[in-house]
This record gives structure tokens, C-alpha cells and sequence, in this order.
């Protein structure tokens, strides 16, 4: 050995290596680097099928996102899951610069990155240590995977062994090189190497003889092993390697959140929804090949958690498996690779996208898929054709409404929209929606809605007459005709009346009027009467009186949480009102639906054996509190039904809008 | 077989009858009370005939309506499902006397190309449940008639056709041309169609037959008249309410069943 590289800290690079499988070596890595390209080529001819999708706006929110998922934030959101992934990655990153070390040290020629100081905390002790790592977040991969055997993490084998197997063999195969080479030639320098040290004890037994003929063939199969996962990356979930980051920038970052691409019904040829691979945007096949198969979209899954047909992270697998198979065959994608069942059992209420710590939007895919089915193969169930035939005929979608529009104001004396626009204005101009103008139940909040604005003496005109339904339920039940026909229509009639800023008790309708009718023309400033109220209250126009402490939990409404991000209102709300406030396990931008969205509000049919809103009612009675308290006339219908199933006659959860908490406890 | 469906326009069925009003001017309800709409037998009808079709006993569907211009609307749906023409006969205001719109549909039958072999009417109009139009046209064009059909199969030429009688299933057979006045059942709700041939649907010719170019005119339609309408009223319903309360629920429900038994309103249980 070299005396001037001795008194250095070093290590001679290919120790022991002979020069034949160098050249091996050589020869494997770009027989892998073109198996890799010809892979991500495969891919990118997949992802050049697709419809446009812009990715402009936003630069910054979009690279924070982006940046925030290669520090591995996003998946650490789940901690046992998320360490494991951190470790593996952080362990490959620093292996993987230590293996770019040896080529800049070996093959540029550059010295200081593999001598002295560097090389001993660097490359010996800090890949050392992340080796160690690594190897940890493949045990707990492997322990999660075959010992805890989450149902949502379903196996794809013998593909995930492999992966998690041959992760686990690179490093294990590394240790066992640095070791027997320690070992053998009697490194100086062995502590700063703890892992390699460890085997070189280990083999110190076997003579040199044996462990220099042994190492060519573990080093081989150390690099064998690495390029054979390298060509295999763009074939297998570790795709998501290069997918990801890439996903997470190009991931809607604004409102309107999960909806499906907008329909031309002017155009030549309309497209009714997602029949192909060809009517997706290039980013919904992008977010196919950007699945990691996690399962965290399942885990959250209200309609999997129910037991029905649905199992988001099975709708982007096998929708990527089949594309990647058949290409832009002609049958349908809807009804065939995703159930009939499987697309209709969704409720839209985007917890997957939630959860999913790569950027993949679910939601949007799943009603395309449904679109084609509603309205090119007019497969639906029973209540949705129902449904649609009466938003058709009379303009809401409840059937068999023994009430008229106006009805839930009788005896209110309320100023509709027009006079008060001629009377010089109102402060407020209140949306009713359908189900507070149709559904008794809901009449009432509207009622306690208006006693509170005159209470504060708010000056406000209603809509009520001039509504038709918003057209939500016929948007996300796939029936996009009837959306546009009703969209139109509502944005000519607010238009032409010079509306500007809207209120609405019905998160549903918010987000139409707030974000989605955009597209048609129509801009409105519109607030949530959570917004509203409690803004009244700290303006001091609304007087409590203390009322009794009750125990109360409040349900986060999807629409309103995490389709239109306000979590606080409604709470602060509630403190004010003095009840004790108590948390469901998931709340906010985790809760679970009540089961209504999506028009499951007016069908049954796909459900599971459970009942996604009895799931909800069973959590909400469980926090002890006496009344769930919610702000969308949809969920409190679903909370109701489900307090009447799971309660006894002695003890039913009471349950109400909050705005009717605090018109019963107006100071009046 | 050219096979005609006979449609109608009516009023919302469901309209709650609290909001039911009639125009004293006009002797007929209200304008503006609900939105009108294709009458729920006449959508059975419509839908046995496209079970027909798909049977493969239809050579060409055609829809046809006498009314007023919202009758286009019913039109328009039955073009949606794909019927291959649809005849207006337009009429305002709404004809009353059955054998007046007979007198019409029948003269408008007569119109069509190729001659019709197959009549389905609903069983009844939604509105004014007269019932009778079907076998008032089936006489003019001297065809049998089969009324309250829920099922049509064709066979060695002749319609297999079943009816409910008094607490048996009827078959019967009927050899075209004939009328089949049609009734609600469950496999008869009427289907939707895709977007494509609702927007295709939208754009295809709706055929105007007038009362004059049949030969019906105001005064020779008038001599078609056999029924005359004198008035339209609402009955009035007398409502009472009385809230049965209690210290519990075993308590209210014995209070309710005694209350019941002193109002008669229990089947004897001696």
C-alpha cells in the first residue's frame, strides 16, 4: 500500500476487485441506465395521451409543496409509517452520495471528498450510521407489511417483498463489503466505520484466504442487485422516486378543489367524462404513476370503511395497470377496470386527497369515470336517475317536496331579493338552497338563520324564489349536463339581479357560488353563515345569553372543511355560546364524512354493510357529548338518521346547526 | 311496426294539494303554480314502447301529443329516449272532452308515414283521469283495444300482452293493428337517455300537424265536443289536530290508543 495514503485517512477504492468485473460493473450500470430510460419512455408515452392541464400559477405555494414532500413532511404526517419512509430515504440519499463520492474520487479524480476528515466523518461514519438506518426503515417496512398487515396496505406480491427485499440485501450486502474489507486488510481506521466494524468481527474467524475470494462475488452481487432495481425502477412503485415531487408541484394548489374537468357541451365532439386513457389530463395519468401504494387514501376512505365496493388506492392501480396494458383500448374505463359499484359508493369528500402524501387527486379521476357512466352509458342507480329527472322537471332535487320555495319563510315577513335591491340595498343577500326551501328539517335553519340576522339588525334580502339547485348533487353524481343547465341559469338570475356577495347556510351551495360558477361568469364574495355569525358576535351585534354547559362535539362539514377550508367559524361559534366544546378523533381537515356527498345524500343503493353516517354518529356519541353539532343541512340530515339508528329511546344524540344553538340562546 | 306513443303534458303531479288553485276565468288550474311536465302514464307508455323496440317488434317510434306548446317538452323527452319522430298537434287552450283530443290524435294517426300498426296511450291522463282517450281513438279507427297493459311481447305476430284483473295476471293476445292503453308498474319507469341524443334531441324537427290541416277547425271540432266542463272546484278538507301528550312514551301511546278507541277510529278487538 501506498505510505503516503496510509498516513491519510483512506480507503482504496475497488479493493480486491478484479478488473473484469469492473468492467462488469460498467457494462450492467448502462445496460441498466437504458433499461431505466426505456421505462420512463413507456411511461411518458402513457402520460402524453392525456388532455392538457396547466400548471401555472402559484410557483411558490406549488415548489413549497414540492419541497415539503422531499423533506418528507407529507408523509410524517402519519408517524410509525412516515419514520419508516424517512429513514429509507435519508439512509438511500446518504448512500447513495456515498456511492457518488467514489465516482468523483475515483473517476473524476477529485481526492478531498475521500481522504481525511471528510472521509472519516462523511464516508465512513455518517453512511455508516444512515446505513444503519436504512436498514431499520426496511424492518419496520417489513414488520408493518407481514406482522401488523393493515388491510389498506393490501399486497401486491411478490413485487413489494422484492422491493423492500432487495432495498434491504443493497445495504445488508454493503455492510458485509465494508466489513470483510476492514477485516481483511486490518483498517486503521475500522471505529469511525460502527456498522462495518460490527462484521468485520463477525468474520473475523474466516481466514483472509476465504474472505478475499468471497468478496468479488458479494461485490458483484451488491452491484447486480442495485442495477437490476435501478432498471426495474420505472416498472414498479419506485417510480414514485421521480414521480412524486414532480406530482406534488403539479397538484391543483387552489380552489375549486377535486372537481371534474370542465365539459364543453358546445364543442364538435363532447366528451362525456373519462371513457379512455385519452380523455384524462396528462396529470391525472401522472398521478397513476406517482402512487406509491401507501393505502393512506383507503385508510380514510369513508366508503371502504363501510365495507362497499370502493378502494380509492384499487381505483388508481388498477386504472394504472389497465392503461398500461391496453392503452386507448375502446372499452370503457368506467364500469369495467372500476366497478359500477365501486364509482358510485365515492362520496367525494376528498379525505384521500387529504391524506395522500404524494399530490394524487382522486376525486376528479372517479367522477370523470362516473360522468361517463351517468351520461354516455346511463348506468346509474335508481335515485340517481330520480334525482336528475327531478332537478329536470322542477329544478331541486327532492322528490316528493310537499313544500314550495318560499315556504319555510312564511310567517317571517323576509324581503326578497328584488324589492330590497329597489329599496337601496341590503347588507346581506341570503341563498336558501334546496334543502332549507324542501326538507322540514332544514326549514328550520334557515328560520334560526334569519332571527339572528335581525336580531343584529343586519338589513338583508333573500333569494329564495329566483333559486334553482345550485347543481352540486347533479355535478357530483356525474351528470354534468344537468350541472351546466342549472349553473347557467342561477349565474344569469344573480347577474342580472347586480348581485355581488352572497350568504348561505349550506356549505354545499358555498361552494358552487363561491368557486365553481367562476367558469360561467359568475364572481360573488360569498360567506358561510359560520363566517358570518361569528362575525357578528365580535362585532357585537349578537347578545348571548349564558346558557347551560353543555356537552357538545362538533362535525366538520367535507364542503365546508376541506373543499372550502374553514375549520375555526363554527368553533369559535360554539366557545362563545359557553357549551363544552369536545373533539371527534378525526376532526378538521381529517374528518370523516357523514356519508351525504357526492348525491349520497339521495341514494343508498352502493352503500356497505355498515352505514358511513352511523359510523360517524357512533364516533360523535363516544366523545360523550349530548348534541353533535354541525353547519350543513346534508349532514345534519345523515348525523340525524344516524342518531336515531345507533341511540336508544332514553339516550339519542341531539342534533343541530350551531346557528340554531345560538338563535335559542339570542338575548332578545 | 310503426308504433305511436300518445303523450301529455300535465301539471306537477306533485303539487301539494294545499297549493292547489283554480283560475275562476278559465275553470283550470291556476297558471304558474308548478311546472308541467310528462304525464307519469304516459311515461310508462313510452317506455313499454322502447322494451317493444328493443324487442325488435318497431320498425319506427313515433311520439305524438295534441296541446298546448309546452306539449313540445314531452316531445323533446321522447326524442331523448330516441323515438324517430315527433308529431304536434297543437291545441290551446288544453281540450277537456276526451273525444275531442280522440277526434284530433286519430285524424292525426291517419297522417303518419308508414301507416300505424301499434297505438299506446297511458292509461289515464295524470290530470284529468278521464281515462278514456285510448279506446275513444281505438273506436274511430275501428282497432280492439286492450287497456291497462304493463307488459307487450311480440309473438308469431300477434301481441302477448298482460293486464292485472281483479287478483289475477291476465294474458291475453291481440293481433295489430291495436290501441294498448298502458299502467304503471314497476319495470315501466321510463328510462334516460345519454346526453348525446338529449343534445341530439334538442336539435331534431318537431312535425306540426294543425287542427285546420287535419280537417278539425275550431267549428268542426266543436262539433266533436260530447262533454261540456262547468266548473272546477277544490273540495274543502276540514282539518283538525290534537296533540295526544303524555309523561313518557308508554304513557302518550296509551293515552293515544284510548283516545282512538273513544273517537271509533280502531277496528273492533272485542
Amino acid at each position: 500500500m501506498n505510505a503516503l495514503l496510509a498516513a491519510t485517512a483512506t480507503r482504496e477504492v475497488q479493493w480486491n476487485v478484479p478488473d473484469g468485473l469492473v468492467v462488469f460493473m460498467y457494462a450492467s450500470m448502462a445496460a441498466a441506465l437504458a433499461i431505466f430510460a426505456y421505462g420512463i419512455w413507456r411511461r411518458a408515452r402513457i402520460w402524453r395521451l392525456g388532455r392538457p392541464y396547466s400548471v401555472r400559477g402559484r410557483p411558490w405555494l406549488r415548489t413549497r409543496r414540492m419541497l415539503a414532500g422531499l423533506a418528507q413532511v407529507t408523509v410524517l404526517r402519519r408517524v410509525f409509517p412516515g419514520v419508516m419512509h424517512a429513514l429509507l430515504y435519508y439512509g438511500f440519499l446518504v448512500l447513495f452520495a456515498a456511492t457518488v463520492m467514489v465516482f468523483l474520487y475515483d473517476d473524476l479524480g477529485i481526492d478531498g471528498v475521500f481522504e481525511g476528515d471528510f472521509y472519516l466523518w462523511f464516508e465512513s461514519l455518517t453512511v455508516d450510521i444512515f446505513g444503519i438506518l436504512f436498514l431499520v426503515g426496511a424492518g419496520i417496512g417489513f414488520y408493518r407489511r407481514y406482522v401488523v398487515r393493515p388491510a389498506y396496505l393490501a399486497r401486491n406480491e411478490p413485487w413489494d417483498a422484492l422491493l423492500l427485499g432487495s432495498l434491504f440485501a443493497i445495504a445488508l450486502t454493503g455492510f458485509g463489503l465494508e466489513g470483510i474489507r476492514i477485516e481483511a486488510t486490518a483498517d486503521p481506521w475500522a471505529s469511525w466505520s460502527p456498522g462495518g466494524n460490527v462484521v468485520a468481527h463477525a468474520v473475523s474467524p474466516l481466514s483472509d484466504g476465504v474472505l478475499e475470494d468471497v468478496f468479488p462475488w458479494l461485490w458483484g452481487l451488491h452491484v447486480l442487485m442495485w442495477h437490476v432495481l435501478l432498471a426495474a425502477l420505472p416498472f414498479t412503485k419506485a417510480l414514485h422516486w421521480f414521480t412524486t415531487p414532480a406530482n406534488l408541484f403539479f397538484a391543483r394548489p387552489v380552489a375549486p378543489r377535486s372537481v371534474p374537468t370542465p365539459t364543453d357541451f358546445e364543442a364538435e365532439e363532447v366528451r362525456l367524462g373519462i371513457k379512455n386513457a385519452s380523455d384524462m389530463t396528462w396529470k391525472q395519468l401522472f398521478d397513476l404513476d406517482s402512487c406509491t401504494e401507501c393505502g393512506r387514501c383507503t385508510s380514510v376512505c369513508p366508503a371502504y370503511a363501510s365495507g362497499s365496493a370502493l378502494d380509492p388506492k384499487r381505483v388508481i392501480i388498477d386504472l394504472r395497470d389497465a392503461i398500461r396494458a391496453r392503452g386507448l383500448a375502446a372499452e370503457p374505463l368506467a364500469g369495467d377496470v372500476v366497478s359500477y359499484e365501486a364509482l358510485w359508493a365515492c362520496t367525494t369528500c376528498r379525505a384521500c386527497e387529504e391524506a395522500c402524501p404524494v399530490g394524487i387527486e382522486h376525486v376528479p379521476t372517479i367522477l370523470g369515470l362516473r360522468q361517463n357512466l351517468a351520461m354516455e352509458q346511463v348506468r346509474m342507480p335508481g335515485g340517481v336517475s330520480d334525482l336528475v329527472a327531478n332537478l329536470e322537471a322542477r329544478e331541486h332535487p327532492f322528490r316528493g317536496a310537499t313544500a314550495g320555495r318560499t315556504d319555510w319563510a312564511e310567517g317571517l315577513d323576509v324581503p326578497a331579493l328584488g324589492s330590497v335591491a329597489e329599496a337601496g340595498g341590503a347588507e346581506v343577500v341570503y341563498w336558501i338552497g334546496c334543502a332549507a326551501a324542501f326538507d322540514e328539517r332544514a326549514q328550520k335553519i334557515a328560520r334560526a338563520v334569519v332571527r339572528v340576522l335581525r336580531h343584529a339588525g343586519v338589513r338583508f334580502a333573500v333569494v329564495s324564489s329566483q333559486e334553482r339547485c345550485n347543481g352540486d348533487v347533479a355535478r357530483r353524481t356525474g351528470n354534468e349536463f344537468h350541472y351546466d343547465l342549472l349553473a347557467r341559469e342561477n349565474v344569469e338570475m344573480l347577474n342580472g339581479a347586480g348581485v355581488t356577495t352572497l350568504l348561505t347556510h349550506c356549505p354545499h351551495c358555498l361552494e358552487q357560488l363561491r368557486y365553481e360558477y367562476e367558469r360561467f361568469g359568475g364572481r360573488y364574495e360569498v360567506r358561510h353563515h359560520s363566517a358570518l355569525v361569528s362575525a357578528l358576535i365580535e362585532e357585537g351585534r349578537v347578545r348571548l345569553r349564558p346558557g347551560e354547559r353543555e356537552r357538545v362535539t362538533y362535525h366538520d362539514p367535507c364542503y365546508l372543511g376541506r373543499y372550502n377550508r374553514e375549520f375555526d367559524a363554527p368553533r369559535r361559534v360554539l366557545d362563545v355560546l359557553g357549551v363544552e366544546r369536545v373533539e371527534m378523533p378525526r376532526h378538521g381537515a381529517e374528518s370523516f364524512c357523514c356519508g351525504a356527498g357526492g348525491g349520497h345524500a339521495f341514494f343508498d343503493e352502493t352503500e356497505g354493510p355498515d352505514k358511513v353516517n352511523q359510523i360517524r354518529t357512533r364516533e360523535a356519541a363516544a366523545t360523550g357529548a349530548t348534541t353533535v353539532v354541525t353547519g350543513c343541512p346534508f349532514c345534519l340530515t345523515m348525523l340525524a338518521s344516524g342518531a336515531r339508528a345507533v341511540g336508544t329511546p332514553e339516550r339519542t344524540l341531539r342534533t343541530m346547526d350551531f346557528v340554531e344553538l345560538v338563535a335559542e340562546a339570542l338575548d332578545e | 311496426m310503426h308504433t305511436i306513443v300518445l303523450l301529455k303534458q300535465i301539471l306537477d303531479w306533485e303539487l301539494p294539494a294545499a297549493k292547489f288553485r283554480v283560475d275562476p276565468a278559465t275553470n283550470r288550474p291556476a297558471e304558474g303554480l308548478a311546472p308541467t311536465l310528462l304525464g307519469p302514464f304516459e311515461q310508462n307508455a313510452l317506455e313499454l314502447a322502447l322494451k317493444l323496440r328493443d324487442a325488435g317488434a318497431v320498425t319506427k317510434l313515433t311520439a305524438l301529443l295534441a296541446g298546448p306548446a309546452d306539449g313540445v317538452d314531452a316531445l323533446r323527452k321522447a326524442l331523448a329516449v330516441r323515438a324517430d319522430e315527433a308529431v304536434h298537434v297543437p291545441c290551446e287552450p288544453a281540450i277537456v272532452d276526451p273525444a275531442q283530443t280522440a277526434a284530433l290524435l286519430a285524424a292525426a294517426l291517419g297522417r303518419l308515414d308508414p301507416a300505424p300498426e301499434l297505438v299506446l296511450a297511458g292509461r289515464q291522463a295524470g290530470d284529468w283521469d278521464h281515462g278514456q282517450v285510448g279506446y275513444l281513438v281505438a273506436e274511430r279507427l275501428g282497432w280492439p283495444a286492450v287497456g291497462l297493459v304493463w307488459e307487450a311481447e311480440p309473438r308469431d305476430g300477434r301481441l302477448v300482452v298482460r293486464r292485472s284483473g281483479a287478483g289475477a295476471d291476465e294474458e291475453l293476445a291481440v293481433r295489430p293493428p291495436a290501441v294498448l292503453t298502458v299502467t304503471s308498474h314497476p319495470t315501466l319507469q321510463l328510462r334516460m337517455g345519454s346526453v348525446m341524443d338529449r343534445m341530439a334531441a334538442n336539435k331534431k324537427p318537431i312535425v306540426e300537424l294543425t287542427p285546420d290541416e287535419l280537417g278539425l277547425g275550431a267549428d268542426s271540432l266543436a262539433g266533436e265536443r260530447r262533454i261540456e266542463l262547468a266548473r272546477v272546484s277544490v273540495p274543502e278538507v276540514h282539518r283538525e289536530c290534537e296533540l295526544v301528550e303524555g309523561e313518557n312514551a308508554t304513557d302518550v301511546a296509551a293515552r293515544l290508543l284510548a283516545r282512538l278507541e273513544e273517537l271509533k277510529l280502531l277496528g273492533s278487538s272485542s
